[in-house]
């Protein structure tokens, strides 16, 4: 998997678009999924992955050894925040926060849970997407590459252009906010959540 | 109960232990305080509740694909597939007809310019006139303008005087200059009809 991912970045970097795409299709799901949550529309969402790769395949032959996600989520943030800077030039739109309500859909449910269950992890999940999208894009950038994304802190650091310290106080903030937003909507949450079920 | 200071510095620790990032003495020293301190407990676990939750959220699939077109790739803006070539096509007409309209001014430029040769147009309406009425030409060269008054009887009959006679391209020129003529004017009506066939076709193509 690594190898062919070198192999592919080293035939991009030939100008072997075909190579390229393959990285397009293998990444455009967790790019997208980055903008979407930076943004919170589809439509945003889709032109800033757009740009995303029409960037990067101009700046492929820059690319060198490293994270290849990082690079690509360093080129996603820098268009979300591009997009961002123009809702502020634009004051009918809230600053920081997503424009719309196009909040990733719930996964489709396993035969074998419990509705109940069912229906109260999707409360949870449309309860964090919420919580999410209330960061400031600076700690939700942070959050979404560490805790959706998987990134280690020092890809995080790589993609967002930040210090390694700036991106643990980032995410510890962003994960402390977090946390208070969904106790501040306790009853929407499972039990364990709820302070008084620590008992002490 | 623990100082307040040592309680806030090890709670901003509690985040990086739930991702292991906290090792060593500094571990230990944390350990040691979470086991006597039941609001640090309390806050460790609801991190890691929401660190949880936040894992589970589910993933997103690309709406489409992202790949990156050959006409993308070489910084060219997409354009619909059937304005591309018409758009062309009108393109390259209005280049001929600019071209034909341009050559047809030169020819044209170039029978003017051997006109000139034999002076005015009066002068050479007098020319013509002199060979058709066997009068000389020479003295209506040397004597424009008013000095070739008319004669009395001429005036009477409500002859146009020679000098301010208005002279009708029929009288002017052969047949040659009529077919550059009707030329210009036809090329000027294609072109002008291009131009609108073209400005449509744009309109057309951006609703589409």
């Amino acid at each position: 998997m690594q190898t062919d991912e070198a192999s592919l970045i080293e035939r991009s970097q030939r100008g072997d678009l075909d190579a390229f795409n393959a990285l397009v299709v293998a990444y455009q799901g967790r790019v997208y999924s980055v903008c979407l949550r930076m943004l919170g529309s589809a439509q945003p969402a889709e032109d800033a992955t757009q740009e995303t790769f029409i960037a990067a395949y101009r700046a492929v032959s820059r690319f060198r050894r490293g994270s290849l996600r990082a690079w690509l989520f360093k080129i996603a943030a820098n268009a979300c925040y591009d997009e961002i800077r123009r809702r502020r030039s634009r004051p009918q739109v809230p600053l920081d926060a997503p424009a719309g309500d196009e909040r990733p859909a719930a996964e489709p449910a396993s035969p074998d849970e419990p509705p109940e269950e069912r229906a109260m992890r999707q409360e949870l999940a449309r309860c964090l997407e919420e919580g999410l999208a209330s960061l400031p894009a600076d700690q939700r950038l942070a959050v979404v590459l560490r805790e959706v994304q998987g990134l280690a802190y020092e890809e995080v650091a790589e993609a967002t252009g930040a210090s390694l310290g700036t991106v643990k106080s980032r995410i510890s903030r962003g994960r402390a906010a977090l946390r208070d937003f969904l106790l501040a909507r306790g009853e929407l949450l499972p039990s364990r959540f709820r302070p008084s079920s620590e008992g002490s | 109960m623990f100082p307040i200071s040592t309680h806030g510095r090890l709670r901003d620790q509690l985040s990086a232990y739930v991702d292991g990032e906290v090792e060593g003495a500094a571990a230990q020293r944390l350990e040691k305080h979470l086991a006597g301190c039941d609001g640090c407990r309390l806050e460790l676990e609801q991190l890691r509740a929401t660190v949880a939750a936040l894992h589970d959220l589910p993933e997103v699939q690309a709406p489409r694909s992202f790949t990156v077109s050959a006409e993308r790739a070489a910084g060219r803006r997409p354009q619909t597939r059937a304005a591309a070539p018409l758009a062309l096509g009108v393109r390259l007409a209005a280049a001929g007809v600019a071209v034909a309209l341009a050559a047809v001014f030169v020819v044209d430029l170039g029978g003017l310019a051997g006109d000139n040769e034999s002076g005015t147009t009066a002068e050479r309406a007098a020319s013509d006139r002199s060979a058709e009425y066997g009068v000389p030409a020479d003295g209506a060269a040397e004597t424009p303008g008013a000095g070739q008054a008319p004669t009395g009887a001429e005036s009477d009959s409500g002859t146009p005087s020679q000098t301010s006679e208005v002279i009708p391209p029929a009288e002017t020129g052969g047949g040659g200059i009529d077919a550059l003529a009707a030329a210009e004017i036809g090329l000027g009506v294609t072109l002008g009809l291009l131009v609108l066939g073209s400005i449509g076709l744009a309109f057309a193509g951006r609703k589409t």
